[in-house]
């Protein structure tokens, strides 16, 4: 994919500095995410419940992956450098995900609950991407709106068939959603960056009105499930400012120790 | 004819060959409009939504896709192999075939 | 023929069966069959699908830790492609009159054997990629022999099998001349992978075949095609060139091509490491096994789950 930053159609909006560092800081909140809740989804490979979700679930890992890639292209395309690089060469403090992809796999229902919040709250995010005037970025939010459809339906399904499969999985789902619901709003952090894309008109809503969209679509799939969300839950943000838990240093740890055996190495 | 049935052959549900036939779907991928469905494989699945999901990465995530159908085995009513000689014509048909008997013969050679 | 089971399979049937697979028939699932071609086919069917699930468990170990994105998609890719393919071989066995979930369970209980190369840890990243070249490229050469076996559901999937098999290998290779042409570092990790996976992939074939008539029928009735030699053969004409091409050693210093022979004479491995893993006593086979039965432990209330749910649905 060529630098869209330089085509002849590349938004007005980003031609000072500034807005140009709110539009990359975009970008890499939504590369980190994707990267992060990849390499979560691909941890499931080999182990999942059933031979057939295990398939499904490695294409759903493989394009969150993806999409981290296309994003990080953009990025690399800006500063001289690559997608590997920016992807294997930072530390967690670097990183601008939200703490809810990074939180490690536990059981299937958290996993499902996890994957459920964050592909809803993504498809909110890449909508109102696609909707801006921020032209190559919104088609390419458009393109990647294609694969995060299934995402969507892969979650709502086995989100329903876990909630209505017996007290006990139930239960199960009740706590797992106890525990991310809090993360999932913190996808929605407010950064100076997304007040700043707001004012100049590079995006048409902001986090909160993105969380409310967002709020519109899972809580009434949740009520039907008879699934409740904790009251008064503050969002666990900091994330979008590279504060993040444990798990991200040991994820990261993991993921690099190949590449840092040797940064110049081709592999 | 102990499968109850009055007719004399070997037709059968094919939940006789295929063990839990209820939650075992075949899948059938139409690659692009214009094209036929074709069966290309089965899924495990609770129900038949899920099959499609399930079969979309499974059947369909090299090749090209339009649409996906799905049928439980339990639902599939198939004719048995020993009843294959009653497909093969026995006497001359070429009026079937713009009065030509090598193109009957062409289609009904062995393969 | 008095078969195993004691039943007697009705020789006109028998005699009629015979007659059709030697002239070059194929059988398919709803047909009559003998109960020693049907036992022999579910044998082989199950272990092959049981190899493609434990194999998934060396190489998803690096899916983690994959180098590059770009290795990272691949690798998970062809984990995916491994899993797919026991899906669609559990399939094909299930209809010769087993169930998924009793094949499973039995895999799971040690009752049923997975292929010798995949009781072997995956140490490096090196090992993923002599894994993808040398360990895929083996199977290639058997499933691709068995596209003419009798059994025509096996025949099918192994079509598209093999299709998926050689973009790994291709994939495989890419890597490898990667690592060849590397750092010393790199060089001598792949090296060292070689050395360690060169006698299992010699065993992958088994040993040399014994003339017996069980081997005679199996290959009268197109079970199995090429003996274990020619496939080993096959194997090493295709590889050795390559490894050699990109100044890797070929871990077996009395390796060399014997023209008068038409072929490799190679230093004869040690089988009794390979009869030990058909013992269930290979490096890593207890711990694989027990780390699945771990996994399947822990999805046991999502198997109840559904089950309930297929109920009310």
């Amino acid at each position: 994919m060529s630098n869209l930053w330089a085509t002849p159609d590349a938004p007005a909006v980003v031609s000072d500095a500034e807005s140009r560092a709110a539009v990359r800081a975009l970008l890499l909140a939504l590369a980190d995410d994707e990267l992060i809740v990849g390499h979560r989804h691909s941890e499931w490979t080999g182990f999942a419940p059933d031979i057939e979700s295990d398939v499904a679930m490695s294409s759903i890992a493989q394009e969150e992956i993806g999409h981290a890639r296309v994003l990080y292209d953009q990025i690399a395309a800006l500063e001289g450098t690559s997608a590997d690089r920016l992807a294997f060469g930072r530390g967690p403090e670097a990183f601008r995900n939200a703490v809810l992809t990074e939180r490690p796999n536990g059981d299937w229902a958290f996993s499902i609950v996890r994957a459920w919040l964050y592909d809803h709250a993504d498809a909110v995010r890449l909508r109102t991407v696609a909707a801006s005037p921020l032209g190559p970025f919104a088609s390419l939010a458009k393109t990647l709106l294609r694969e995060e459809k299934y995402h969507v339906v892969f979650a709502d399904a086995w989100l329903e068939r876990l909630a209505r499969g017996g007290d006990d999985a139930w239960g199960r789902v009740q706590r797992a959603l106890d525990a991310a619901w809090p993360d999932a709003l913190g996808v929605f952090e407010t950064t100076p960056d997304t007040e700043h894309l707001v004012r100049i008109g590079a995006l048409a809503a902001g986090m909160d009105a993105q969380r409310s969209r967002w709020e519109s679509d899972v809580r009434p799939r949740l009520d039907a499930l008879a699934l409740t969300v904790p009251a008064g839950a503050a969002a666990v943000v900091g994330g979008r400012q590279g504060r993040h838990l444990p798990d991200l240093g040991m994820l990261l740890m993991e993921m690099t120790s190949v590449w840092r055996s040797d940064p110049e190495a081709r592999w | 004819m102990g499968s109850g049935r009055l007719t004399g052959w070997g037709a059968m549900n094919l939940g006789t060959i295929v063990p839990g036939a209820e939650h075992v779907y075949a899948v059938f991928r139409q690659d692009s409009k214009n094209d036929p469905h074709v069966h290309v494989g089965d899924v495990h699945a609770p129900d038949a939504e899920m099959a499609l999901i399930l079969a979309k990465e499974q059947f369909a995530r090299r090749d090209p896709c339009v649409n996906l159908w799905v049928v439980r085995y339990a639902d599939i009513e198939a004719t048995a192999y020993e009843d294959a000689d009653m497909f093969e014509p026995a006497t001359d048909k070429s009026y079937r075939f713009g009065g030509s008997y090598r193109e009957q013969q062409r289609i009904y050679r062995r393969r | 023929m008095v078969e195993p089971t004691g039943r007697v399979d009705d020789p006109e049937k028998l005699a009629a069966f015979e007659d059709r697979i030697v002239g070059g028939d194929r059988v398919e699932a709803g047909e009559w069959m003998p109960a020693t071609y049907r036992a022999e086919c579910l044998r082989l069917i199950q272990m092959h699908a049981n190899s493609e699930l434990m194999g998934a468990l060396p190489e998803r170990e690096w899916i983690p830790r994959a180098p590059t994105l770009s290795r990272k998609m691949a690798l998970v890719a062809k984990v995916q492609d491994e899993i797919g393919h026991a899906q669609l071989l559990y399939r094909v066995a299930e209809d010769l009159g087993k169930p998924r979930v009793q094949m499973i369970e039995d895999l799971l209980s040690g009752a049923s054997r997975f292929h010798n190369v995949f009781h072997y840890p995956a140490e490096t990243w090196a090992d993923v990629i002599v894994i993808q070249v040398f360990v895929d490229g083996a199977a290639m050469q058997t499933q691709g022999s068995l596209r003419s076996c009798s059994y025509a559901p096996y025949a099918r999937v192994l079509r598209r099998i093999c299709y998926e098999e050689d973009f790994h290998i291709r994939l495989g290779i890419d890597g490898f001349k990667v690592l060849a042409e590397g750092t010393p570092r790199q060089r001598e990790m792949l090296q060292d992978a070689l050395n360690r996976w060169w006698t299992p992939l010699m065993h992958f074939f088994g040993p040399r075949d014994k003339a017996s008539p069980h081997l005679e029928t199996m290959i009268r009735w197109r079970i199995k095609v090429k003996s274990n030699d020619e496939l080993r053969q096959q194997f090493l004409r295709q590889f050795v060139p390559l490894i050699q091409e990109y100044g890797v050693r070929v871990p077996d210093a009395g390796l060399k091509w014997d023209e008068a022979a038409g072929g490799y004479v190679y230093t004869e491995p040690d089988w009794e490491e390979f009869r030990r893993i058909l013992r269930g006593d290979g490096p890593k086979t207890r711990e694989r096994l027990a780390l699945r039965n771990r996994v399947h432990a822990q999805h046991r209330w999502v198997r109840e789950a559904v089950a309930r749910w297929e109920v009310a649905a």
